[in-house]
């Protein structure tokens, strides 16, 4: 068993009338990185307010590496690094002074450090310009390095692909992946974007209207819904009386079918008693979007 | 905590907001310099209207006339005299007060001897006599009529001592001899330590000292609503007064605030304005920037108590606006000094201190600091204001613009106080928060406050505004920004 890092259970947070938070729990283990996934609205960015003490906490608890935020502020916090929404930066600075406010705070932190870190996001040679003239991939890397540089062991990026172009995107993703696997850090990330998250997390937590819908293996969630088969054959136009499955006809040459594996033979034996030519089966892989849409039953928000 | 404080004034220190107006302080020190030093003390004075006058009024009299012989004099002397004045330039100067004082009246002698009563014999002692004082104001030769001057009142004053042994209970006349030994005194210094007539500053000491001796010992039967206003009076009178003479006997400049040396020692109340801008602007934006450019959230999951993160902020404000009082000191040292001679600031600081009645002799940076302690309580208490509007609404423009009201509201606050008489206003900060009012033994504007009270009317009242601000700083939830 992994040490477990992050653990949130029961929350529930109330900003003016509305409930905001409806009993949000889970727990994020060293290495994993957990993808927080629910549409806009449904409470990512207060569920990590709540994780890093930035609001009150109405009812519930969380506890970083075994101290509770609560009560025990600067130890619970002590090997957290996080970006919010968007990376806090202080523009008028440069990139190297922005990381040594930083560094200021950390005792533990040296020189070699920061460069070390700015090796790592790539930033060499724009680090003393102003942060004010980067563009927002940078400023993205550079809110990385800020949340990285004190060697933390849980790492929380609040919609971090926003605003990133997909080279930008895949940049951040290696990045996020060699963290996890060389520092043994926990990673949490939110997104309501799932395809961005979908290679890169190992772990999910699917949140809708203030309340975890599902907490799963990412892989678990792929196979526990039906696979789809493709098939082409000559002609569909009397598949349905044929076959008892639920069936979707796309063309008049190609329709899919959600089975098990293990009926894929029924279906070809059927087909081929009706004379009808099949020329290609194949599966086809679920998403995760996919997967989340069939959870959550589309985008509604309270 | 202090690498918090060395943060914030990192952050500070690298936006432009400070340097700007640092920069408009320097230029506006430096034109106040340039101003006042060539500032000329003698204001002109255009005789050629009157000459132009006095010959229009001549055309039209007949000296011959009987009627008209007297206006004809009056004209044709006033004339002369002002010829005489634009010899002597058009300026203010020595040689015009001798004219008008003593000249003019020989003149008027020598005209009516000549014109209405046609004595030959006393016309020429007159000219001759008109000469000599031409001849000694060509010369340069002022004390000479000083000299007279002192002549006259010393006559006076025997005559009214004399006068004196006959009638015993006579006040007036110790009045009149009081006032006499004061004119003989002034006249007896304009020729010891060579002051010649004018109006520059050692002139206007004579004048204080003069006017001020004479109000005091009038202020005893003036009425005075309390006794307070009175001791007020009587103290800034006696200050007034100590401090001209020190300035004659020593032949010292050290009561003028208008030179490069007197700009510095008033520095509070001259950039006070400034001062306060820098401090106001710094402690009402340090917490709601953060706010504003969302960067509050990166300082709030740092290892630190949000207590600890904003007494840093609280300390790095103070911090700031002792760096930036410092830093007007320099300008208007160094821009002063550049201006107008850095040996002006040789001269140390005078005060009256009325604990034993003396004058003292301070040297600068030590009146400076202590003035410097006298005045914090105010800017820290405005500063604080600021800081806790700042930290309670997250908003900049706000906060500056209430700590500058509460800046020049003050006075507002006081005078009605006075106006109305309003005996709790000494619980109320304004009166209390500028101690320099006592130093050197002084007693403060209000009768009913005292050093003590005022202490603690500072410190109760910056408790009132931080507490709140701490507590709900500590327990505020960061919404989205």
């Amino acid at each position: 068993m992994e040490n477990l890092v992050l653990s949130c259970k029961d929350l529930y947070k109330k900003l003016g009338k509305k409930q905001i938070l409806k009993g949000v729990s889970f727990d994020l283990y060293e290495g994993d990185i957990l993808g927080f996934i629910g549409p806009n609205g449904a409470g990512k960015t207060t569920t990590i307010k709540l994780i890093l003490g930035l609001q009150g906490i109405n009812s519930g608890k969380v506890t970083i590496n075994g101290y509770d935020i609560k009560n025990n502020f600067t130890k619970a916090i002590k090997r957290v690094g996080a970006i919010i929404e968007n990376p806090d930066l202080y523009m008028y600075l440069t990139g190297y002074k922005n990381l040594e406010l930083v560094a200021n705070m950390y005792p533990e932190v040296t020189k070699q450090r920061i460069d070390e870190v700015v090796k790592l996001v790539k930033l060499e040679k724009r680090i003393n310009d102003k942060v004010s003239k980067y563009s927002l991939g940078m400023r993205q890397r550079l809110g990385v390095a800020q949340a990285i540089l004190h060697n933390p062991n849980l790492l929380i990026l609040d919609e971090p692909t926003n605003g990133l172009d997909p080279e930008g995107i895949k940049d951040l993703r290696e990045l996020l992946k060699n963290l996890a696997k060389k520092e043994k850090m926990a990673i949490f990330i939110s997104s309501h974007n799932l395809s961005e998250i979908e290679s890169l997390c190992n772990k999910v937590c699917i949140i809708q209207n203030g309340e975890v819908v599902e907490t799963e293996d990412i892989l678990k969630v792929k196979s526990e819904s039906q696979t789809h088969y493709e098939i082409t054959v000559d002609n569909t136009e009397n598949i349905n009386k044929y076959l008892s499955y639920p069936i979707e006809i796309k063309d008049n040459s190609k329709f899919s079918v959600s089975v098990t594996r293990e009926q894929i033979p029924q279906i070809v034996k059927t087909l081929v008693n009706k004379e009808i030519k099949v020329y290609e089966i194949h599966e086809i892989q679920m998403s995760l979007e996919d997967a989340f849409l069939k959870k959550t039953g589309g985008n509604t928000i309270d | 905590m202090i690498s918090l404080i060395k943060n914030e004034l990192t952050k500070i220190f690298h936006k432009k907001g400070i340097y700007i107006t640092l920069i408009i302080t320097l230029v506006f020190i430096a034109a106040i310099n340039i101003i006042y030093k060539f500032k000329s003390d003698s204001f002109d004075y255009d005789v050629s209207y009157d000459i132009e006058n006095y010959e229009e009024d001549l055309k039209n009299l007949d000296p011959n006339n009987p009627r008209e012989v007297d206006a004809y004099v009056q004209a044709k002397s006033g004339l002369e005299a002002s010829k005489l004045i634009q010899k002597y330039g058009d300026k203010y100067n020595w040689q015009m007060r001798v004219v008008n004082n003593y000249v003019r009246s020989t003149i008027i002698s020598m005209n009516t001897y000549l014109y209405e009563s046609k004595d030959t014999k006393k016309y020429e002692e007159a000219k001759k006599e008109y000469e000599m004082q031409v001849a000694k104001i060509d010369s340069g030769d002022w004390k000479y009529f000083v000299e007279t001057e002192l002549k006259g009142v010393e006559q006076d004053l025997e005559d009214a001592k004399k006068q004196k042994e006959f009638s015993q209970n006579e006040t007036y006349l110790d009045d009149e001899i009081y006032n006499l030994e004061l004119e003989k005194q002034v006249l007896k210094w304009r020729l010891e330590k060579n002051i010649c007539y004018g109006d520059d500053y050692k002139n206007n000491c004579l004048d204080t000292w003069y006017m001020r001796k004479k109000d005091i010992k009038g202020l005893k039967q003036e009425n005075f609503s309390n006794e307070h206003n009175y001791k007020l009076n009587y103290q800034r009178m006696q200050e007034e007064i100590a401090i001209s003479e020190y300035d004659i006997v020593n032949e010292t400049n050290s009561g003028i605030d208008s030179d490069a040396r007197g700009l510095l020692l008033n520095i509070f109340d001259q950039y006070q304005l400034f001062i306060i801008i820098m401090g106001v602007m710094i402690a009402g934006s340090i917490v709601s920037e953060e706010f504003s450019k969302g960067t509050i959230k990166l300082l709030l999951i740092k290892p630190y108590q949000r207590a600890k993160i904003l007494l840093a902020k609280f300390i790095t404000s103070i911090i700031v606006l002792l760096i930036v009082i410092l830093l007007v000191m320099l300008m208007q040292f160094i821009l002063g000094g550049i201006v107008q001679g850095f040996n002006l600031f040789k001269v140390p600081a005078v005060v009256y201190n009325h604990n034993i009645n003396q004058i003292q002799e301070i040297n600068i940076p030590t009146y400076l600091a202590m003035q410097l302690v006298g005045k914090l309580p105010m800017y820290v208490l405005l500063m604080t204001l600021a800081f806790a509007v700042s930290t309670l609404f997250t908003n900049s423009a706000l906060a500056i613009t209430i700590g500058l009201l509460g800046y020049m509201g003050g006075p507002i606050v006081n005078q009605l106080a006075m106006a109305y008489k309003l005996s709790w206003i000494r619980y109320f900060v304004t009166p209390n928060w500028d101690l320099t009012q006592y130093f050197y033994g002084g007693l403060p504007e209000f009768s009913n406050v005292n050093l003590a009270l005022s202490i603690a009317v500072i410190v109760v009242y910056m408790l009132i505004m931080l507490i709140p601000t701490f507590i709900v700083f500590n327990k505020r939830n960061i919404k989205n920004i």
